[in-house]
């Protein structure tokens, strides 16, 4: 149970970490309801500014670091039970 | 009703109805959705959509929403892109992926371990990342594709190939070795014992993950907003996006529109969801 639990608990947490199109339709950000995907998406193009927009995502990316490194470090783990 | 389970344990009241009672709260939105795509836009304003429920001889049901949504909007042929969009979008990654997972499975190559854990990292990376680099290489400045279908088959299959490529290459690795084996005895190419062998048995996962790929092109909109934009290519669910901002258009239009958007995932749903059940119930002989 434990595998699969955490697999799928990975992966619906990059889903929701990326999550979009229910902010841009809902508030597009109104009432502190802002998100990185959402912000990105208004830097890059309402304001144009591509170099903001990339930093954005870099922050993103960092938060997902300490989960890729979880990921491979029980992925191994996995492997050398196999 | 209360009996016992296939497996022998006992049937569980409890379970049941909170079974049934999440089914129905999931469900909530769609059936207000359905309603409200059946009423007219001053009783949409005036009451909720319960209250049509409540008083169903009460209302005026109509169908002029459905009417307006084929007849007045662009939906017909954003609906077909949708489906360009989203079969090969589908199709690629899986296929490529197919490939791979027998590779990371069965053969023997250097720098296989190195390879798999790369792609184990990368299933994490959400795609925002490669939305502005991409969007320089596919756009004017660089490939110049920006805006046709290929753009976006191209982001939904890298982006959907680490995730299809570990979840087959699992189920691959749960594959009986020994069949592999004697086909390689007796002579069968690689070539061969992937489509004879490796991709049959691997149904199951393939049709599991086909119908996920599948739901999630259909319904993106980051994506095709930005690679597709508003114009003739535009998917389905970015031109419902643009009813939702447009005033002119009619907001009622938008819950038709909605529920006409939902059709073709459900068909792709339920018929592989059918084979998916097959998938496993064979494999569940074969012990």
């Amino acid at each position: 149970m434990r595998p699969t639990l955490l697999a799928v608990f990975i992966t619906v947490l990059i889903l929701v970490l990326k999550v979009f199109d229910i902010i841009y339709v809902m508030t597009n950000g109104r009432d502190n309801s802002d998100v990185i995907a959402n912000l990105f998406f208004r830097k890059l193009f309402v304001e144009q500014q591509a170099g903001q927009a990339s930093a954005i995502v870099v922050v993103l990316l960092l938060m997902v670091v300490p989960i890729l490194i979880f990921q491979v470090r029980s992925y191994k783990a996995q492997e050398a039970n196999r | 009703m209360m009996g016992t389970m296939k497996d022998g344990r006992p049937r569980s009241l409890t379970a049941i109805i909170t079974m049934v009672v999440l089914a129905l709260l999931w469900t909530v939105p769609t059936i207000g959705l359905l309603v409200t795509s059946f009423r007219s836009r001053e009783d949409v304003a005036a009451s909720g959509w319960w209250d049509a429920l409540l008083n169903p001889f009460d209302t005026t049901w109509t169908l002029a929403n459905y009417e307006g949504a084929i007849a007045n909007t662009s939906l017909g042929s954003s609906l077909l892109n949708s489906v360009v969009v989203a079969v090969p979008a589908t199709v690629l990654p899986i296929m490529f992926a197919a490939f791979a997972a027998y590779a990371f499975t069965f053969m023997k190559f250097p720098g296989k371990e190195l390879l798999f854990i790369a792609i184990v990292a990368v299933m994490v990376v959400p795609i925002q990342v490669a939305f502005q680099p991409m969007l320089d290489l596919l756009g004017p400045r660089g490939l110049g594709i920006n805006g046709q279908f290929v753009a976006v088959w191209l982001l939904h299959t890298g982006f959907g190939m680490p995730l299809a490529i570990f979840t087959l290459r699992n189920y691959m690795a749960t594959l009986p070795n020994s069949v592999i084996e004697s086909a390689k005895i007796d002579g069968a190419s690689h070539f061969q014992t992937f489509w004879r062998l490796a991709a049959p048995m691997s149904m199951p996962a393939i049709a599991a993950f086909a119908t996920l790929q599948f739901l999630w092109v259909w319904n993106d909109l980051l994506i095709a907003k930005l690679f597709l934009g508003g114009g003739a290519n535009t998917t389905i669910i970015v031109d419902l996006q643009q009813m939702l901002g447009t005033q002119g258009l009619g907001a009622e239009l938008l819950t038709a529109g909605a529920f006409l958007s939902m059709v073709i995932p459900m068909i792709v749903f339920f018929s592989l969801q059918r084979f998916l059940v097959r998938g496993m119930t064979s494999g569940a002989v074969k012990g």
